[in-house]
C-alpha cells in the first residue's frame, strides 16, 4: 500500500531535474537577489536606485533590451522561410540541410565573432573586394558599428531560431493545406489562413528564445561593437570583477532578469490571445 | 566473506593513496593571467623549482583575480597560494584584510629588491608599461610621432585610435596630453578640478576612438590589421608585434609604469613554500634575465641588468633611460576613487 503510493507518485520523473534546478539555479539566484538589496550596513534599495535611476546604467539596460528585440525579430523573420522550406523537404534532404544549419553551432562563438572582424575590418575582405571592384575608394567603416553587432549576433543566433521553428512546423499536418487548396483557396491564402496561425507558436518560441539569449550577449558586442555599444552584461562583469561593487552588479543582474521575464510574459499573454482568436476563426 | 575481503582491500588501497598524497603534500598553486607568461614561468621557474625542492607548483589561469580572491576569502576556501594583485587589487585586498604579510627575511634576506617591489603584502614580480603603439607606415611622411600631444593631434596625425575601456591610466594620459609633466600627473589629478580637466581633454579625442579595448590582445590585433593606427598597449605585446614584422613602434614618453604584484592570501595552505618560490623566481638575477629575454618585462633585482646585454636592457620598462620618461601607476589613488570615476566614465562614454 505504502509502496504503491511512493512509486505511484506521478512527479517522480521530475525529481532529478528539480534538484539540479534548485541547487544550481534557484539558490544562487536567490543569493544574488539578497546581495542586490543589502550592503555592509543592512537592507537597502540604493543599488537599485543607482541601477534604475536616470544615468548610464538605465540607458545601457534599455539599449540592451532594444538591441535584443531587434535581433530576435530579425532571426525570426529571416529564419521563418528557411524553416518553412526545410519542413517541406523529403526526409533525406532534410537531414543534409539540417547538418548545414547545425554546423555553425559547433564552432565557438568567439571564433565566429573573430571571423566577422576578418571580414569587416578596414583592410578586411569586404573592403578589399569593394576596392578591387572600384565601388569605394576609401575603406568603409563597417566594423565597430551597431550594424556589425547585429550581423554577428544574428549569425550566431539564427540556427537556433531556425531549428526551433523547424521542429514546430514538422508537427503541422500538411494535409490541412491540401484541404484548403481543394476547397478553392489560392496557395497564398492557404498559407495565411492555415499554416501561418498553426506555426505562429513556433515562431514565437524562436523569438523568445533568441531574445533571452541575446540579452546575455557579452563577448560579441565587446569585440565588434562601436564605442557606444556597451551591453548590460559587460557592465555587470565590470562591477563584479573590477570595481567589486557586487551589490550594484547584482541589482543590474536582477533588473535584467526581471525585464526579460516581463517581456517574455507579455509576449506569452499576447500570443495566447492571438492563437485563441485565430483558432476560433479556424473553427468557424 | 568475499565482500568483506574486498572492503579490506579497498581500505588498504585508500590508505595507501592517502599516504602517497601526504608524501606529495608539499605543493603550491600559483595563479596568474596565463598565456605566454604562464608558459615562460613554467620553463624558467616552476619546473626548476620542483626539481630543486620537490615542491609541486600548479599554475591556475584567471582573468579576474580580485573577484576570485574575494570569493575565496568570503567562502573560506583558499585555492591559491600565490595570487596576482596588480593594479587596484593590492590596495583593495589589503584594505579588506585578505592578505598575509610577507616575510622579507625569507624572500629577500640580502635586501636586494628595489623598494617598489618590497611591499608589506606583495612582491613586485616584474614591471610592465602601458605605452603608445603606432603604425610607422601610417604616420604622414616628414612627421615624427612623439607622444600624447601627437596622439591627441588628429590634424597632423589623422587616423583611427583605440584606448582601453577604463578611466584608469586614460585620465593620466589625457592630463599629459594637456601639458602636465609626468612627475606631476597625480598631483594635478588629485587637486580640485583635476578629474574634470582630464575628462574635458578626453572629450577632444573621443570622436577619433574607433573602439574601446577590453583585453590586452585587442589593441595589438587592431594595430596588426590596420583597424587603428594609434593605440595604448602593453609594451611586451608591441615587442611581440615587431617580431611578427608588423611596422609598429612604441613610445616610452608618458607611458604608465606598472608593477605586476603577487601576494599570499590569508589562509593559504602553503605560505612558506610560496615565499620560497617568490625568492627563487622573482629575486634571482639569472632567472629574471631569462624572463626578460623572452618577454620584455623587467624584474626588480637590479643585478639582472648585469646579466643582460645593453641591447637586451634598453627595451625594458625599467631601463635607466626609460624610467624618467614615464609615471608610476598609482594604485592607491584608483583604489580610493575607482567606483565614482568608473560610474562617471560609463556615463561619459555613452554621451
Amino acid at each position: 500500500m505504502n509502496r504503491s503510493v511512493i512509486f505511484g507518485w506521478r512527479y517522480w520523473p521530475l525529481v532529478p531535474a528539480a534538484l539540479l534546478f534548485i541547487c544550481v539555479f534557484a539558490v544562487p539566484v536567490g543569493e544574488i537577489a539578497t546581495w542586490s538589496v543589502r550592503d555592509d550596513s543592512g537592507w537597502t534599495l540604493s543599488h537599485f536606485q543607482t541601477a534604475l535611476g536616470a544615468g548610464p546604467y538605465r540607458t545601457i539596460l534599455i539599449s540592451t533590451l532594444k538591441l535584443s528585440l531587434v535581433v530576435a525579430v530579425a532571426c525570426t523573420v529571416v529564419g521563418y522561410p528557411v524553416a518553412y522550406f526545410l519542413a517541406d523537404r523529403p526526409q533525406r534532404q532534410q537531414r543534409l540541410l539540417l547538418l548545414f544549419i547545425m554546423t555553425p553551432l559547433w564552432v565557438s562563438v568567439l571564433i565566429r565573432t573573430y571571423s566577422w572582424i576578418v571580414l569587416l575590418g578596414r583592410e578586411g575582405l569586404v573592403n578589399s573586394l569593394f576596392r578591387f571592384l572600384g565601388i569605394a575608394d576609401a575603406p568603409l567603416h563597417l566594423l565597430y558599428t551597431r550594424g556589425a553587432v547585429y550581423a554577428a549576433m544574428i549569425q550566431v543566433l539564427l540556427p537556433i531560431a531556425i531549428l526551433t521553428m523547424f521542429s514546430a512546423m514538422t508537427s503541422i499536418n500538411r494535409s490541412l493545406m491540401s484541404a484548403a487548396r481543394i476547397l478553392g483557396a489560392s496557395p497564398w491564402r492557404a498559407f495565411i489562413a492555415v499554416f501561418l496561425p498553426l506555426s505562429v507558436g513556433g515562431a514565437a518560441s524562436a523569438a523568445v528564445l533568441t531574445f533571452v539569449l541575446a540579452l546575455g550577449f557579452f563577448i560579441t558586442p565587446a569585440l565588434v561593437g562601436g564605442p557606444k555599444d556597451a551591453m548590460i552584461a559587460n557592465v555587470i562583469a565590470q562591477q563584479i570583477s573590477e570595481t567589486l561593487d557586487w551589490g550594484l552588479g547584482s541589482a543590474l543582474g536582477m533588473a535584467l532578469l526581471a525585464s526579460g521575464l516581463i517581456i517574455v510574459g507579455l509576449a506569452a499573454i499576447a500570443l495566447r490571445r492571438f492563437t485563441f482568436i485565430s483558432s476560433e476563426g479556424g473553427s468557424r | 566473506m568475499k565482500t568483506q575481503r574486498t572492503f579490506v582491500l579497498a581500505g588498504i588501497i585508500a590508505a595507501a593513496s592517502l599516504t602517497a598524497s601526504v608524501a606529495h603534500a608539499e605543493s603550491i598553486v600559483l595563479a596568474n593571467y596565463g598565456g605566454a607568461w604562464a608558459s615562460l614561468l613554467k620553463r624558467v621557474c616552476t619546473d626548476p623549482f620542483t626539481k630543486q625542492t620537490g615542491v609541486d607548483v600548479t599554475q591556475a589561469a584567471t582573468g579576474d583575480s580580485l573577484a576570485q580572491i574575494r570569493v575565496q576569502q568570503t567562502t573560506g576556501n583558499v585555492l591559491w597560494d600565490i595570487s596576482p594583485t596588480e593594479g587596484a587589487s593590492l590596495p583593495v585586498s589589503q584594505r579588506n584584510g585578505w592578505l598575509e604579510p610577507l616575510d622579507w627575511k625569507v624572500i629577500d634576506p640580502d635586501n636586494k629588491l628595489s623598494p617598489l617591489a618590497r611591499q608589506p603584502y606583495a612582491i613586485g614580480a616584474i614591471a610592465y608599461s602601458t605605452t603608445i603603439g603606432y603604425r610607422t607606415d601610417k604616420v604622414p611622411p616628414g612627421k615624427t610621432f612623439s607622444g600624447w600631444k601627437d596622439f591627441w593631434d588628429v590634424k597632423d596625425f589623422p587616423g583611427p585610435r583605440t584606448l582601453r575601456d577604463s578611466p584608469m591610466e586614460n585620465l593620466e594620459f589625457a592630463l599629459i596630453a594637456d601639458g602636465v609633466p609626468v612627475s606631476q600627473v597625480y598631483d594635478v589629478l588629485k587637486a580640485p578640478g583635476g578629474v574634470d580637466r582630464a575628462f574635458k581633454k578626453l572629450d577632444e579625442i573621443k570622436p577619433s576612438i574607433t573602439v574601446w579595448w577590453t583585453t590586452g590582445q585587442q589593441p595589438v590585433q587592431l594595430l596588426a590589421t590596420g583597424d587603428v593606427f594609434y593605440a595604448t598597449a602593453f609594451n611586451g605585446r608591441i615587442t611581440q608585434l615587431q617580431k611578427d614584422k608588423v611596422p609598429v613602434s612604441m613610445i616610452w614618453n608618458g607611458a604608465s609604469l606598472n608593477v605586476s604584484y603577487y601576494s599570499i592570501q590569508k589562509g593559504a595552505h602553503n605560505a612558506h613554500a610560496a615565499m620560497e618560490f617568490m625568492k627563487f623566481c622573482w629575486n634571482d638575477p639569472q632567472r629574471l634575465a631569462e624572463i626578460a629575454r623572452d618577454l620584455p618585462y623587467a624584474g626588480f633585482n637590479p643585478d639582472m641588468y648585469k646579466v643582460l646585454s645593453a641591447d637586451e636592457a634598453k627595451i625594458l620598462p625599467t631601463a635607466p633611460a626609460n624610467v624618467p620618461l614615464q609615471f608610476t601607476f598609482n594604485a592607491q589613488y584608483w583604489a580610493d576613487n575607482q567606483k565614482e570615476i568608473t560610474a562617471r566614465w560609463q556615463a561619459w562614454r555613452l554621451k
